[in-house]
């Protein structure tokens, strides 16, 4: 096989996986598609090492991870809120609708119920939804999200709290 | 709720989310930006470059070192002329500048303001006097 196509090999591998992370940090599918671009292409420079090598997804989460953080305190007020507020209503992009289509054909409800949380996610500020973010999917703790963000550990604790408060009131909406 | 039971319940809603699928343009994205990568070489690192690429590099660095060094212990004829040249030049401009410009200078340039004022002025009483012509 060759280098080009070890590399291709490596990216439909660990695209989603990239994707997810970065979407989910972002809140935003084309800025998300951005930073996975980058982030494989940070990969391609350093293949030799990382193709191979086991801990290449903690290397690329971590990676994409750092140039979420970076994007977001780069090119948005990283815990504006009115920001956000232009975003009710954006479509899922077509990859996530298809997964959330082949949910639905076994169970309706909870697919539409999943689709409304993920949603939610995406809508919440950046300053709440990035640690939840953290917390919740990559697994960080509360202090090693305060370190991340360089913002207090109260301030995560209370972020996360409220973020947890707007996705329950969207879980209880779904199970009326 | 308990803010316990919550975050547990949060926890497990989010973990079985399905994880969102990349766009299909992504790996085109990608591969495409890599082909342009690899055609200009320059653009990465030292260590990524092709072979011949180092090896040429490493040869153009070497021979600038030793021109420069050859240049600093034992300069040509033709360098060493030109540089003595220059050096006779110098002196013989340093020396006019001593005995014929430099005394007078500072009366060149005083001589220089004082017209450039009186001008200024003769220009300002022209303009008053034309404005009050004008006026009338």
């Amino acid at each position: 096989m060759t280098d080009a196509a070890r590399f291709e090999a490596f990216v439909r591998e660990f695209q989603d996986m990239v994707f997810a992370t970065a979407v989910r940090l972002l809140g935003r599918e084309a800025e998300a598609e951005d930073v996975a671009q980058t982030v494989f292409m940070r990969a391609f420079e350093r293949f030799a090492e990382i193709g191979s090598s086991p801990s290449a997804a903690g290397w690329l989460k971590t990676v994409t991870t750092n140039l979420c953080l970076n994007h977001l305190s780069r090119y948005r007020a990283r815990w504006q809120f009115f920001s956000e507020l232009d975003r009710d209503g954006e479509p899922l992009g077509l990859g996530t609708r298809l997964s959330m289509v082949a949910s639905a054909a076994e169970n309706l409800e909870l697919a539409e119920r999943r689709q409304r949380l993920e949603r939610a996610l995406r809508r919440l500020p950046d300053h709440q939804r990035v640690p939840l973010v953290l917390f919740h999917f990559e697994d960080m703790g509360y202090q090693a999200i305060a370190d991340a963000l360089d913002i207090s550990l109260a301030k995560v604790k209370s972020d996360i709290h409220r973020g947890r408060d707007a996705l329950k009131q969207e879980l209880s909406i779904g199970s009326r | 709720m308990d803010p316990a039971d919550l975050e547990r319940l949060l926890d497990r809603e989010l973990k079985q989310l399905p994880r969102p699928h990349a766009p299909r343009t992504l790996l085109p994205r990608v591969l495409a930006a890599t082909i342009d990568r690899a055609d200009s070489p320059a653009l990465t690192g030292w260590f990524t470059w092709p072979r011949t690429w180092q090896i040429g590099s490493v040869a153009a660095v070497a021979l600038l070192i030793a021109t420069a060094w050859m240049f600093m212990v034992a300069p040509p004829r033709p360098v060493t002329n030109i540089a003595r040249t220059a050096g006779e030049t110098a002196t013989i401009m340093r020396a006019l500048w001593q005995v014929l410009l430099q005394p007078v200078a500072t009366y060149v340039l005083a001589l220089g303001v004082t017209l450039a004022l009186a001008c200024a002025a003769a220009w300002a009483a022209f303009e008053v006097a034309l404005g009050g012509a004008s006026q009338r």
